[in-house]
């Protein structure tokens, strides 16, 4: 069975009444969901929160996916408008607020184990922060998590031209601030 | 194709054949290019790193109990801001529901009686059997002729004044009535008259 055919069976199952499958579902994608939303909010607990998000979101949407697309890029559709609307907020609530304690918090907040690679990622999540969410959001897709230009543009909605370039401008700044670092 | 683009295309592996050959040997030739090359590709390996590194096995095992014990709670949760809002909703509707009916019907005694459903003939009869009650032209006599047709039509027609405050005009007396008027220069009584005919009393 292709994992195409598996996520359809899966979907099936829940539709037809069975609460197990979506858990299967929530299972398989939950780490995509997470370093995605991790590596757009640059902290543990804002990507937590926008994993539970997604979940619900998944969970009260699922019964109307139509199988035009793939499942992943269904998911990946919701988690990067979640991850793009939880930054958005997140900027007008940082406007706002006058402490900086939550974000200390954040910061402090971890899952990674390895203390070293603690260290790397928080250093290149930093970096990540200082581009445009919307060219992060086409570096993070391309560069790591390895998705075509077709692909992005299917989840993003955006023009492959457009991601093309947007992309290169998100690898040249982060090319130039790390040069600088 | 600028530079940029075929940077781009080269990192992403679309060159290819002459294009690739061409762009290779240009990279050779210019130390330059090769290190803005290379720092392109350093960027993306650094980044590449991070695509898998462990966490607290715990966590990934805990997001589906804590996502379904959340749901749970705002199922149960959920009524409440219904009720919420219902409650709102009733109260708005009851205060507007009050407001239409107050403003057709005057309250007598806690009874409400429509000023439509009383006739004239009701008026003039009520008149005839009160006759200690002032009837409209010893409430009028003493305002100028001209005047007259106009108060009598804004006392009794137009003015929708309740049963008391009918009485109370109409108790005036003719004393009482003269002081008043007595007190009224014609300028003032011309500003009353215009204030008067210009406003809309309910």
């Amino acid at each position: 069975m292709t994992e195409n055919e598996n996520d359809v069976n899966l979907i099936e199952r829940f539709n037809n009444g069975d609460e197990s499958a979506f858990n299967e579902i929530a299972k398989k994608y939950q780490q995509r969901i997470y370093w995605h939303a991790r590596r757009m909010t640059g902290n543990h607990l804002d990507a937590d929160e926008i994993v539970q998000e997604v979940l619900l979101v998944m969970y009260r949407k699922i019964k109307t996916f139509n199988f035009r697309s793939s499942l992943y890029t269904w998911i990946y559709t919701i988690t990067t408008t979640r991850s793009i609307n939880f930054i958005k907020r997140r900027s007008l609530k940082q406007a706002f607020s006058l402490h900086d304690v939550e974000n200390d918090q954040k910061s402090e907040t971890d899952v990674i184990t390895d203390l070293e690679s603690k260290e790397e990622v928080k250093r290149l999540e930093n970096f990540l922060q200082y581009i445009p969410a919307k060219q992060r959001e086409v570096f993070i897709l391309r560069a790591i998590d390895g998705l075509s230009y077709k692909e992005i543009s299917e989840i993003t909605g955006r023009s492959e031209g457009g991601l093309k370039s947007n992309y290169f401008h998100a690898l040249r700044k982060l090319t130039e601030m790390m040069k600088n670092e | 194709m600028n530079n940029d683009e075929k940077i781009r295309k080269y990192l992403d592996g679309e060159l290819t054949g002459e294009e690739l050959i061409n762009f290779e040997t240009e990279i050779n030739n210019s130390q330059e290019l090769k290190n803005l090359v290379d720092s392109y590709r350093n960027t993306l390996n650094q980044f590449k790193k991070i695509e898998n590194v462990d966490v607290e096995e715990s966590y990934f095992v805990n997001i589906v109990p804590r996502f379904r014990e959340k749901s749970e709670i705002k199922k149960q949760v959920r009524f409440k801001p219904v009720f919420t809002y219902g409650s709102i909703s009733l109260v708005i509707v009851s205060v507007l529901l009050i407001f239409l009916f107050n403003k057709d019907y005057n309250v007598t005694n806690g009874n409400f009686i429509s000023i439509n459903q009383v006739s004239s003939e009701e008026i003039n009869s009520y008149f005839n059997a009160n006759p200690q009650v002032y009837d409209e032209f010893q409430l009028t006599r003493n305002i100028p002729a001209e005047y007259d047709s106009v108060f009598g039509s804004i006392v009794l027609s137009e003015l929708d004044v309740d049963n008391n405050s009918k009485k109370y005009l109409l108790g005036i007396t003719d004393t009482e009535f003269n002081n008043i008027l007595d007190e009224i220069s014609n300028v003032d009584a011309e500003n009353i008259y215009s204030s008067l005919i210009s406003k809309k009393i309910y």
